[in-house]
């Protein structure tokens, strides 16, 4: 009777337990087409779980556990496997007991050697990719160059996740580097100004993140942002963040003729001076559309006065921000930074008119045409005599009456 | 360190005396005519001192005349810069008219600045040329001198502006005791009222150029350019003639064109109430066509013309070339204590019968 009863219980322990342990209910392990075996040899692929197992019988223990046997009623070797699509737990640095040591080789009893075990994973994660932590980068591309209006820091976000989960305290470095000749600059050198990150934490939050400030120098240019997490798949990402005033566009380089057949406007600014040595910025002649706009206007005004072929100089890069016109990386321009503004040489292209009457000029056009066309002219002596308009920024001349 | 220490205390006093001595402050010198600017450069940040000598020391008068030439009127000006100035007249512009002269038969731009620059750029060129052939057409300089259509969108406003020309043979500007003729604008709306700003010429216009922007110098600046010039009435082209013809439309233009007047001192409250009280006569006669009532209520409006400036009584129709010279007028931002405005403004009185004796010849076609 006492034989009886332990066999009973034993047979109902062993039910429970195979119940229990979804021996009968193949779990995400029977569901896949395919399946993916990781093992010290490296990673497998079958098209069916049958494939583990070619000349034994299969049973699913769990998730992530097989058993492979030649001899129906006994548990052959453990072997452990995942769907494609999965991942078993804690890969890589899972603390297994056992070792995998690869599908090809024989068990004693003769079955298919998936592995050793019991003692391995026990879970299958959905999405192999995700099951590992996965570091990410994200925020806006693109800020104008600091100093300019409306300029402020860019916020990124770098996140660590597992699964769809976010993953708490997992170090992340960072580091930023400027990429050379961008920006319209066409020189680089170690003094060139580099924005800055600051970092609230070193490590990721209970939302899996760290926040990062960018600060963008005041000189244009492609910033790429490296952030390294050594526990990660993807150990490093990283993100090119563009310093540039957008929707800058180029004054057309083939300006129309005055009636007298000489050219409405010559550009200037390709001198040595103005031009990086000759060599580095040559780009210097962009502007917002409405400022070109305006500057068409400008010109058209000066031909009808007289001025003759109207000599542009600086105006902005294509990208804006500093334009250091010796490549520096310093002034002297304090602005030409957003397309806005431009400067006209009373010296070059023989322009016929005299020093006396550059106030006239000066007048005439604050007063006759700063609205209409409109823009603020203003009589600089920076460097040698010339006039420096804003095409946008208007201030004097700019009654009307009340 | 201590007080008590002469080297640092010497420093100490050095930097409160520089901070004392650093700072913005604007000086008018009746005497010069002239602002004494003390500033930090925003370019050099240098302490800065600039003399900024004010445009304002010009003496003008302006005849103008209207006359009608081939279905257009014709508007002259005649500038004097009477003995007692000390600077050139340098800009004549007729400012505050209401934005109604729009280009016509302008080229479109069509093409996108984003994705064809290029041909963008040509149509923009063919349109600015097309603007400037009008212009051509409207606004007419004397020799040596250069006119422009000015157009403050943001204002509603437009300007006829006249500015010595740029070649060394060219004028500076009128000079003391000295007249220009021949400042022309050809249009067809009837005469109004509206003010000329004149500057005079000096050596550095630009003198408020590059000034610190911060609330301190926009309230100088301001200041400064305030009183920077002088205003002259003059008749210019505001009332458009309906099309097609309807003289109680013309009529009620002119009455809402004539009570701008008593902001700027053309005309007084009560004789502005008379002036009402007949349009409130005409506008209703020439709506129902009772032509009778209607000449009745011209007649009474040019009768209170005349009781201030008798003269105007014979002027022919569509012909003003009364040689009357408009002399300055206070500028509405000039305190109450300065010159007084007269009753009713002689130019505005004729402006008024102009218009009056139009609709009254067309009543009688």
């Amino acid at each position: 009777m006492r034989r009886l009863k332990i066999i009973f219980w034993g047979h109902f322990w062993l039910l429970f337990w195979l119940t229990a342990h979804g021996a009968n209910e193949p779990r995400v392990a029977s569901t896949a087409s395919g399946w993916i075996d990781i093992g010290n040899e490296g990673t497998r692929f079958y098209d069916n779980p049958q494939a583990l197992c070619p000349r034994g019988t299969l049973r699913y223990e769990g998730d992530a556990e097989i058993t492979c046997s030649n001899n129906a009623g006994t548990y052959g070797v453990w072997a452990f496997a995942c769907p494609i699509g999965y991942l078993p737990d804690g890969y890589p640095n899972g603390s297994w007991a056992s070792k995998l040591i690869g599908p090809y080789g024989l068990a004693p009893d003769g079955s298919v050697a998936l592995g050793v075990g019991p003692g391995g994973p026990k879970f299958c994660f959905l999405n192999a990719s995700d099951a590992l932590s996965q570091l990410t980068l994200s925020g806006p591309s693109e800020v104008t160059p600091s100093g300019l209006p409306g300029y402020a820091d860019l916020q990124l976000i770098a996140k660590v996740t597992k699964g769809n989960a976010p993953t708490a305290n997992v170090s992340v470095n960072f580091a930023i580097d400027v990429v050379a000749n961008t920006g319209s600059h066409e020189h680089h050198d170690n003094s060139r100004p580099s924005g800055n990150l600051y970092i609230s934490n070193s490590s990721t939050d209970a939302y899996g993140e760290i926040k990062i400030g960018f600060k963008a120098p005041d000189v244009s240019g492609t910033h790429t942002i490296t952030a390294t997490c050594s526990t990660c798949q993807n150990q490093s990402v990283r993100m090119d963040i563009h310093v540039k005033v957008p929707d800058l566009l180029p004054i057309s380089p083939n300006p129309p003729r005055n009636s007298d057949g000489s050219y409405a406007y010559a550009l200037t600014s390709v001198d040595k001076t103005h031009a990086g040595n000759g060599r580095y910025h040559r780009r210097q002649y962009y502007l917002t559309d409405f400022s070109r706009k305006n500057l068409r206007s400008l010109i058209n005004a000066f031909s009808e006065e007289g001025w003759g072929t109207v000599a542009l100089n600086d105006a902005s890069l294509a990208w804006g921000g500093r334009y250091d016109i010796r490549s520096d990386w310093k002034s002297p321009h304090a602005g030409h930074r957003d397309g806005r503004e431009i400067d006209i040489s009373f010296t070059r292209a023989q322009n016929p008119i005299s020093t006396g009457k550059q106030k006239s000029f000066y007048k005439k056009f604050c007063e006759e045409k700063a609205v209409q066309i409109p823009f603020s002219i203003l009589h600089h002596y920076a460097l040698n005599p010339h006039f420096h308009v804003y095409l946008e920024k208007q201030t004097g001349c700019w009654l009307t009456e009340k | 360190m201590s007080l008590k220490n002469p080297i640092f205390t010497t420093c100490i006093l050095l930097i409160a005396i520089s901070a004392v001595h650093a700072q913005d402050s604007a000086v008018f010198d009746a005497s010069k005519n002239a602002w004494k600017l003390y500033y930090q450069d925003p370019e050099t940040s240098q302490w800065t001192q600039k003399i900024y000598v004010q445009q304002n020391a010009i003496s003008p008068t302006i005849q103008s005349t209207v006359q009608n030439i081939q279905n257009q009127f014709s508007y002259r000006y005649r500038i004097t810069n009477r003995h007692d100035a000390k600077q050139l007249i340098d800009t004549f512009r007729i400012w505050g008219i209401p934005i109604i002269y729009p280009t016509p038969n302008l080229p479109r731009v069509t093409a996108s600045a984003r994705n064809d620059s290029e041909v963008e750029d040509k149509q923009q060129w063919a349109l600015l040329l097309a603007n400037r052939q009008f212009e051509k057409k409207v606004i007419l300089a004397p020799k040596g001198w250069s006119a422009t259509l000015r157009t403050d969108e943001s204002a509603n406003q437009s300007s006829f502006v006249w500015t010595p020309g740029l070649k060394d043979t060219d004028p500076d500007g009128i000079a003391p005791g000295r007249s220009q003729d021949g400042f022309t604008v050809m249009r067809t709306e009837l005469p109004g009222m509206a003010r000329a700003k004149l500057t005079g010429s000096t050596e550095e216009p630009w003198g408020l150029d590059n000034l610190p922007d911060t609330p301190f110098w926009r309230a100088q600046v301001k200041l400064i350019q305030e009183q920077d010039y002088v205003l002259v009435p003059v008749m210019t082209p505001v009332i458009p003639v309906p099309t097609p013809y309807n003289a109680a439309v013309l009529a009620r233009s002119l009455r809402e064109h004539v009570q701008t007047w008593l902001k700027y001192g053309h005309i007084d409250t009560n004789t502005l109430a008379r002036i009402n009280r007949q349009f409130d006569v005409l506008i209703p006669a020439l709506d129902i066509g009772h032509r009778k009532s209607a000449v009745a209520a011209i007649e009474a409006l040019i009768k209170e013309c005349v009781n201030h400036h008798s003269d105007l009584l014979n002027h022919p129709v569509e012909t003003d070339d009364d040689h009357h010279a408009a002399t300055p007028i206070r500028k509405t931002t000039t305190p109450a204590s300065a010159t007084p405005p007269p009753v009713f403004d002689r130019t505005a009185a004729r402006a008024l019968i102009f218009n009056l004796r139009y609709i009254r010849m067309k009543l009688e076609l």
